[in-house]
């Protein structure tokens, strides 16, 4: 039996256990959830040699502490935190984000506060081992499914995801990001509900839209000196939605709903976030500036 | 809807409910994920998804396919105890006295329309609406027990968890529609049939 894991010291702001989510569950009212910056998450997997299911641990803000316990290998991506690594009877070392790191019995690990950027992934070599909900170790936020958030004291054991060793141990860091951030988005499918001049608006090259401090799992709120108005105001019923959709709530401010959605909202969907830009947006925070660019035609 | 779904519409649940059970069925599409709703379908695919016309040739077939229950379709009936908080003020709204509503909600046939809100939540639809709809609460509850049996615009819903709401409750529920230990976790699935049995207090 491999007792190997990772013990918290201290579990930071927010540390949720998470994967690539629940899928065929909806129509019973659970959404997908699963890691809410997908990209990070898998590039943090495959610095550790883990099959894409691995679940890694998902640190929103202050970062956490972890002391391993056996030899375990982890790598963090994500937002721009530093990493300090303390060997056992040791001085602190900094060590690189985005590369493998090898962790002895006994060492510390410290996430630090990032520079820019939400959410960070720590990926440990195996996966981490958490039972399964529906299908998956995520944590939802908004259902309260899957494992509590992460505590101290925690014991985070090893699990059996480890495939290969992985072909790369470190990958260069991305520019520093540009604000305001580029979002792109497919236009609908109630697009037609708004005013032609407050669609123009929305996406304009002049517009820039600040996140508000109402920022989670669930969806960023969004603000601009206008909001956007709909043709009509009839009362709608509830349909589906997806991740990165962009709902216009009645007062006419966007929100971008992220990995821990409802399935269904009860305002007009404007458009739809691309893959690419859902991670883009999972790491906005408060405060964060935005446009945005369709990628098809209204 | 983005690049790998589709939002379908149409005139009715029941229209819905019928795409719902021929997709559910299909294996035709990768489909991740459906979402029936009031009127529309919301369809998500694993990675790329068919083109509007193929989704619109399947959907065709289940419109002239007339009748379509699947076998997963199943009746449930439950048992209830009519005391809730907001009997008295649904039973003024809607002129009724306490055994004109009991009697309209045991003696009907209520059809799960689709789920949402919560994990497990049901939005069962009338096979006899009341002529004037349910306003939801002004201010909603904090806290809604488990099994409360509750009436907002036409719709039927029993809280499924404790959680909060904003619906009329009329009545508990004993029976359990969510548990993370059966295959499907909930006791619902769209196009049921639930019935209700009023049980003494």
């Amino acid at each position: 039996m491999n007792t190997a894991g990772l013990v918290v010291l201290d579990p930071g702001a927010l540390s949720l256990i998470q994967d690539l989510g629940r899928t065929g569950f909806a129509a019973w009212g659970v959404s997908p959830s699963g890691a809410a910056d997908r990209g990070s998450h898998d590039l943090a997997n495959r610095l550790v040699g883990n099959t894409p299911d691995a679940a890694t641990i998902e640190l929103t803000g202050i970062g956490l502490t972890v002391l391993s316990r056996g030899t375990t290998v982890v790598a963090l991506t994500g937002a721009a935190a530093a990493l300090e690594h303390t060997p056992a009877h040791s001085t602190p070392r900094y060590k690189s984000a985005r590369s493998t790191i090898v962790l002895a019995d006994g060492d510390r690990l410290a996430v630090r506060s990032p520079l820019h950027g939400a959410r960070s992934y720590l990926a440990l070599r195996g996966g981490i081992a958490a039972p399964l909900t529906l299908g998956s170790r995520s944590r939802d936020t908004l259902s309260g499914l899957g494992p509590e958030p992460v505590l101290a004291g925690d014991v985070l054991p090893v699990g059996t995801s480890a495939a290969h060793w992985p072909a790369v141990t470190w990958i260069a860091p991305s520019l520093e990001p540009d604000f305001p951030r580029l979002l792109r988005f497919h236009w609908g499918p109630r697009h037609a509900l708004f005013e032609p001049s407050s669609l123009d608006y929305f996406h304009a090259v002049s517009t820039v839209w600040t996140v508000t401090d109402a920022a989670d799992r669930v969806g960023a709120r969004l603000r601009s000196p206008r909001t956007l108005n709909r043709i009509e105001y009839s009362e709608r019923s509830s349909e589906g939605i997806v991740t990165g959709a962009i709902q216009v709530p009645t007062e006419g401010n966007p929100l971008i709903f992220l990995a821990d959605r409802p399935v269904t909202g009860g305002y007009p969907v404007l458009g739809v976030l691309t893959e690419e830009s859902i991670d883009l947006a999972s790491q906005l925070r408060p405060g964060d500036t935005l446009r945005f660019r369709a990628v098809s035609t209204r | 809807m983005g690049a790998h779904a589709f939002l379908c519409e149409w005139q009715s649940n029941a229209e819905v409910l019928q795409a719902y059970a021929l997709l559910g069925g299909s294996e035709e599409f990768a489909i991740a994920d459906l979402v029936p709703a009031e009127r529309t379908l919301l369809v998500r695919f694993d990675g790329t998804p068919p083109s509007e016309s193929m989704l619109r040739v399947a959907l065709a077939e289940s419109a002239v396919t007339t009748n379509h229950s699947p076998a997963t379709v199943r009746t449930h009936t439950l048992s209830v105890h009519y005391r809730g908080l907001d009997s008295a003020l649904v039973e003024s709204h809607t002129s009724l006295s306490h055994a004109e509503l009991l009697e309209w909600h045991t003696t009907q046939d209520w059809t799960v329309g689709f789920l949402g809100f919560a994990p497990g939540f049901a939005y069962l639809t009338p096979s006899r609406p009341l002529a004037v709809p349910i306003p939801r609460l002004a201010s909603p509850r904090t806290r809604v027990p488990r099994g409360a049996v509750a009436l907002a615009g036409h719709h039927c819903g029993i809280y499924p968890r404790e959680s909060p709401g904003g619906w009329h409750i009329i009545g508990q529920c004993e029976d359990v529609l969510w548990n993370l230990d059966w295959q499907k976790p909930s006791l619902f699935s769209p196009g049921d049939t639930v019935r209700f049995r009023a049980v003494p207090q």
